[in-house]
């Protein structure tokens, strides 16, 4: 299935670029491997009119170096792997993109589990709330506290 | 590898031997739009390659993985020569051997009777209008090489009626201009021909032919053969562009010699 059915275009038009530049982090790649290991991670087939551009505009700015290498039976494949640049670009970005997914998931499902529920219990406590209502509390308290 | 022998032929090799496993319609769109957007050659045939990676990868057509072509080609955002669009730098020697030309075998007439050279109304509106054409050539070459490329037939029909025209215009307004020595308008027609042609061949040398082959990284010997045979025929290409009008020349003047 193509990503933007998986995921709102918008969405994916602003995180594909980190989770592009993660998969080259571990390892050098080409397109359809760099796609295939996308698809797989759950952000569904991103279409090579959507990832090569991007590739073409990580390269121009020097944050991936390319390199043409025969392939193994078919045709030649160009294989990106992450600069120095590129490298200082990821962890930047991996580091605002977490401060940033914490903070809309808080904002957007506070009472949904995991970094939704931690990040709005951690602004929580930060911001000292006491009066809370007991049902949504049993919600977000954990198993051992919501037993009789 | 056997060596195509009409040029088509030969583009057919190229575009198979990059690209085997995308639709040939689509990289010809994809060609013409960064050809005509001054793209160099080898990167266009790259980007051509990476998409034929891809498609024989995935198993995928080239317009389910990448849509439009030309649409594709312009989100590549790929740089530009630096004789860009518009330029006349590429054109000017070729242009400069044509008004040689022009100069040339309408003194040579008069040079070989022993009379003046008579610069006519018809001549001068001429010179004007082939002026303007190759002007507006140059400043919209994008769109008249798509143009041609994409109506041969109308472009061939133009070509004819606008020498057409050409003729007709000598031929109706006869009357005297100006009279000149024809051996000294001869003299410059000869040397604005032999300074484009000289120009032409520095350019060349200097790897400056204005014909630059699309080719791809090869990896098998019929790719790295398809290479070699792409670069020898721009060579070609850019030899007949330098040399046309001097032979031309060499042509045309012997036949004024044979009529006077």
């Amino acid at each position: 299935m193509d990503a933007e059915e998986v995921w709102p275009a918008e969405w994916l038009r602003g995180a594909l670029e980190l989770c592009v530049l993660r998969v080259v982090a571990e390892a050098p790649s080409y397109g359809y491997a760099i796609a295939t290991r996308l698809a797989e991670s759950g952000l569904g087939a991103v279409k090579g009119g959507t990832l090569y551009p991007l590739l073409g505009r990580l390269e121009a700015a020097g944050i991936v170096a390319v390199e043409w290498r025969a392939g193994e039976s078919g045709p030649g494949r160009k294989y990106y792997a992450l600069t120095e640049v590129g490298r200082a670009e990821l962890d930047a970005g991996a580091a605002r993109w977490a401060d940033f997914a914490r903070l809309t998931t808080s904002l957007i499902v506070p009472d949904d589990a995991g970094g939704g529920r931690e990040g709005a219990a951690a602004q929580e406590r930060d911001a000292g709330v006491g009066d809370r209502d007991p049902d949504r509390d049993a919600t977000t308290r954990p198993m051992e506290e919501t037993r009789p | 590898m056997k060596t195509p022998r009409t040029a088509r032929s030969f583009r057919y090799t190229l575009i198979q031997e990059i690209a085997p496993h995308v639709e040939k319609k689509w990289a010809d769109a994809f060609i013409l739009k960064l050809r005509t957007a001054s793209v160099a050659g080898a990167r266009i045939g790259s980007s051509l390659k990476e998409v034929d990676s891809h498609c024989a990868e995935s198993g995928s057509s080239a317009v389910e993985a990448f849509g439009n072509p030309e649409r594709y080609a312009r989100s590549l955002n790929l740089p530009v020569e630096d004789v860009g669009r518009g330029s006349l730098a590429p054109l000017a020697p070729t242009l400069l051997e044509i008004v040689g030309m022009v100069v040339l075998t309408w003194s040579c007439p008069g040079l070989f009777r022993g009379q003046a050279f008579v610069l006519t109304t018809g001549q001068v509106l001429t010179a004007v209008l082939l002026a303007a054409e190759l002007a507006a050539l140059v400043l919209g070459n994008r769109r008249a090489v798509l143009a041609v490329v994409r109506h041969p037939v109308l472009a061939w029909l133009i070509f004819m009626a606008n020498m057409a025209l050409m003729v007709a215009l000598i031929g109706t307004f006869g009357s005297s201009l100006a009279r000149l020595h024809a051996g000294w308008s001869a003299g410059l027609g000869a040397a604005l021909l032999l300074g484009g042609l000289a120009w032409n061949l520095l350019r060349r040398r200097a790897g400056k032919s204005g014909v630059d082959p699309v080719v791809a990284p090869a990896f098998t010997e019929n790719q790295r053969a398809v290479v070699v045979a792409a670069r020898r025929q721009a060579g070609v290409a850019s030899a007949v562009n330098a040399w046309l009008m001097p032979l031309a020349a060499l042509v045309i003047v012997p036949m004024e010699w044979a009529l006077r």
